[in-house]
């Protein structure tokens, strides 16, 4: 007579852990030992269309290349090259003394490359544009105001400035600018630096920084104020790479110096016009550009609506599988510890609670310089913002339980780890499957904000739609997502009404 | 078979129970009475450890009872609670064969022991599949009884076993509770309020008030020659709406 119910805890886990450990399976796949180089580019779709390029070029000299898209800023493009969790990048020579090495004594592109020498790094020629940062406005409004350099915009303290994150926060971007020119204005925003266009092009800001190759200068009829004090430097664009690139794949590095000096400013800010204002697929974008200029026909990497689709469930599922499913072996355990001793559970409550007030974008980013960037640290972030529903239900499940059940368990002499796995843990599993619901739910939205640290995701159309303006892009992102959150929220209770007959858990009748 | 000596408990230092020496018998039934608060339950809870006391020593069959062996000690124990205490989530034939499971008794036994028992509380055995929710109160404190008997322990304690049952249910389960206790020999320990029920099963009372025995022996005994007033007015007024109700009649 061996009776299931001896088995109770056991069963609560594993159709729990279960469940979620089969779609984490479902969302890995395995990778392949073929030679392989991983792309970054940063959220911008210059740096996306550049990643494109190469991600073909290198398809072409016959590598496995991956291009990871709009991973984020400069510092995550940064780190993840340092780290060797991508290969190349492409990146401004002006960001890199400015903002990365901030050396002053780096002098000249010799000096440049020697810095990145120390590190383990290169730098391709010029692929041939300068890419400047520039203070725009609209030309209508310039003109109206008399305003043609950088300098006469002392005399305006109550324009709206709105700037690019990035920009915002760099050591060569607003703040120095202020600086160098004495600038008054105090009413600036930071933002994303697509949606700075849109805001200036609506009237509700006046000044954003811009990139001289981007397509919208055109498009919105923007003037740039000329740079009469010599603020900005120069930002040739060139590729970085690992040195360690040059002996694994030497055809990746020699098709990379194919581009030296075949983009000029006029034809990078066509590609980019053609994304933001046409419409066509940066990969579209690339693969005419290598064929017109290099003649390469490289295979189209782009991927068809669907394989991107199924690419983002998979990565999705896996940040919350393995997130969701950690969390449960950890909470429930300290939901349990918690209600064994009060000063304890005082403790694992408010630690568990203050992590949930952390905003996760935050946490998102405090974890890249312990994990770097992309799949780990979304998963240790999402894992810890898990953890608080499920401990609280927990801890919840077993207090509510009548002291007459705990007690007459208690009086049968049952030990007290088998009243908690006989017992108490059974008769706390609505409670405990009911935090993992709100679990679930919660990680799977957060989820979508992995993308921003490079981990993938339903986040990532989201991303690219609110860099191209297109509705339609974010809804294919957070549609599947909602579904999703649904869908794993289903299934819980689908466990919850296998494990508990409803007759088993009126214990108001009893 | 079981003595207290000098037990002291209290409670958020509200003294719950002044020291107190009692012994209890060897399969005779005793019954521990008295007002609400007057520490019969904390009596009862110290013996299954529940309860810790403050002080003084609790002898269970010649040995001191400690944290260390009152696991063991209270396999020997059978403990029915007032509302059952069952397991909600568990069917009635696991209710009752949990801790025998658990010390994995053979499965035969166990089969045996509880149709045995099925057959002492007068239950049919096709309920043993139903859960607690699906049973009236009389048939829980059934089954709450068999799960207490299913070790066959030497010493029953029962805290208020039929006092959220409706009277004629009441009455029916008092007559076949004292047929198993003549039947058993058991040791029994019983709490109640009520001076008839008392009477109805005591070898010996233990009267108690603000956490102190007033006095002990049977109900001839404390009708007779009560050794306090308190003793005569508590019997009395319990059985003052019984007269009362003779008057109106009358």
């Amino acid at each position: 007579m061996k009776s299931a119910h001896l088995a109770w805890s056991c069963r609560l886990f594993h159709a729990a852990v279960t469940a979620v450990l089969v779609l984490t399976a479902l969302g890995h796949s395995v990778a392949s030992a073929a030679e392989r180089v991983s792309i970054g580019s940063k959220s911008f779709t210059e740096s996306v269309v550049l990643g494109e390029i190469l991600q073909q070029l290198a398809g072409d000299a016959g590598a496995q290349a991956d291009h990871l898209r709009q991973m984020g800023g400069t510092r995550i493009l940064w780190e993840a090259l340092l780290s060797g969790e991508i290969d190349a990048y492409p990146e401004y020579t002006g960001t890199l003394v400015q903002e990365i090495l901030k050396d002053p004594d780096v002098d000249g592109d010799d000096g440049l490359r020697e810095a990145l020498a120390v590190r383990g790094l290169r730098m391709s020629p010029d692929l041939g544009f300068n890419n400047s940062y520039a203070i725009g406005m609209r030309r209508q409004h310039a003109a109206q105001l008399g305003l043609r350099h950088i300098s006469d915009l002392r005399e305006q303290p109550d324009l709206v400035l709105g700037f690019g994150n990035e920009f915002l926060d760099r050591a060569d971007g607003w703040r120095g600018l202020q600086r160098h020119y004495s600038l008054p204005q105090t009413n600036v925003r930071g933002m994303d630096h697509d949606l700075a266009y849109r805001g200036l092009a609506s009237g509700a800001l006046d000044v954003t920084d811009l990139y001289t190759t981007d397509a919208e200068i055109a498009f919105y009829d923007l003037i740039a104020l000329a740079d009469d004090a010599d603020y900005f430097p120069t930002y040739q664009a060139v590729i970085v790479y690992r040195a360690d690139l040059q002996g694994r794949l030497p055809g990746v590095v020699t098709a990379f110096s194919r581009l030296a000096g075949r983009i000029d400013a006029a034809a990078m800010s066509a590609m980019n016009a053609r994304v933001k204002i046409d419409g066509v697929a940066e990969s579209r974008v690339a693969a005419d550009f290598l064929a017109a200029e290099l003649e390469v026909r490289a295979q189209q990497v782009g991927q068809s609506a669907w394989a991107g689709f199924w690419r983002n469930t998979r990565e999705h599922l896996t940040l919350v599988g393995i997130s969701l499913s950690a969390a449960i072996l950890f909470a429930v355990p300290l939901g349990v510890a918690a209600s064994r001793n009060q000063a304890a559970g005082r403790l694992i409550l408010s630690v568990a609670g203050i992590l949930q007030t952390i905003p996760s974008l935050a946490l998102f980013v405090f974890m890249i310089p312990l994990l770097g960037i992309g799949g780990p640290p979304a998963v240790a972030a999402l894992f810890l913002y898990s953890l608080l529903p499920i401990i609280q239900n927990t801890h919840a499940g077993i207090e509510d339980i009548p002291s007459p059940i705990v007690e007459s368990a208690a009086a049968l002499g049952l030990p007290g780890r088998a009243r908690l796995r006989l017992v108490e843990l059974p008769l706390a599993t609505r409670s405990i499957l009911a935090g993992i619901k709100t679990s679930a739910v919660i990680n799977v939205g957060t989820a979508t904000l992995a993308a921003l640290i490079g981990a993938g995701g339903y986040g990532q159309p989201i991303l690219t739609g609110i860099r191209l303006a297109d509705t339609g892009l974010i809804l294919q992102g957070a549609v599947p997502a909602a579904a999703m959150a649904l869908v794993v929220q289903g299934g819980f209770a689908a466990i919850e009404r296998r494990l508990l007959p409803a007759a088993a858990m009126d214990s108001n009748a009893v | 078979m079981l003595q207290f000596r000098g037990i002291t408990k209290s409670y958020d230092g509200q003294p719950a129970l002044s020291p107190t020496d009692l012994c209890i018998a060897s399969g005779k039934t005793t019954v521990l009475i008295g007002p609400s608060g007057c520490g019969k339950s904390t009596l009862l809870r110290l013996i299954v450890g529940l309860v810790r006391p403050d002080s003084g020593a609790l002898i269970f069959k010649g040995e001191p009872m400690s944290a260390g062996n009152i696991l063991l000690a209270r396999q020997s124990m059978g403990y029915v609670i007032q509302e059952g205490g069952l397991f909600p989530h568990l069917r009635v034939r696991d209710n009752v064969t949990l801790m025998a499971r658990y010390l994995r008794r053979d499965p035969g036994w166990i089969e045996d022991r509880l149709e045995q028992l099925t057959d002492l509380v007068h239950l049919s055995a096709h309920l043993m599949g139903r859960y607690p929710s699906e049973l009236s109160g009389g048939q829980r404190q059934r089954v709450s009884l068999m799960r207490a008997l299913m070790l066959d322990p030497e010493l029953l304690l029962l805290d208020e076993p039929l006092g959220a049952l409706d009277p004629m249910i009441r009455y029916q389960l008092q007559q076949e509770l004292r047929a198993i206790f003549a039947r058993l020999g058991k040791t029994v320990v019983m709490v109640t309020h009520d001076i008839a029920e008392a009477a109805f099963f005591a070898d010996k009372l233990v009267l108690l008030r603000s956490g102190r025995i007033i006095q002990q022996g049977s109900i001839a005994e404390l009708a007779r020659s009560p050794a306090d007033p308190f003793v005569t007015e508590f019997i009395n007024a319990q059985r003052g709406p019984f007269e009362a109700l003779g008057e109106v009649l009358a």
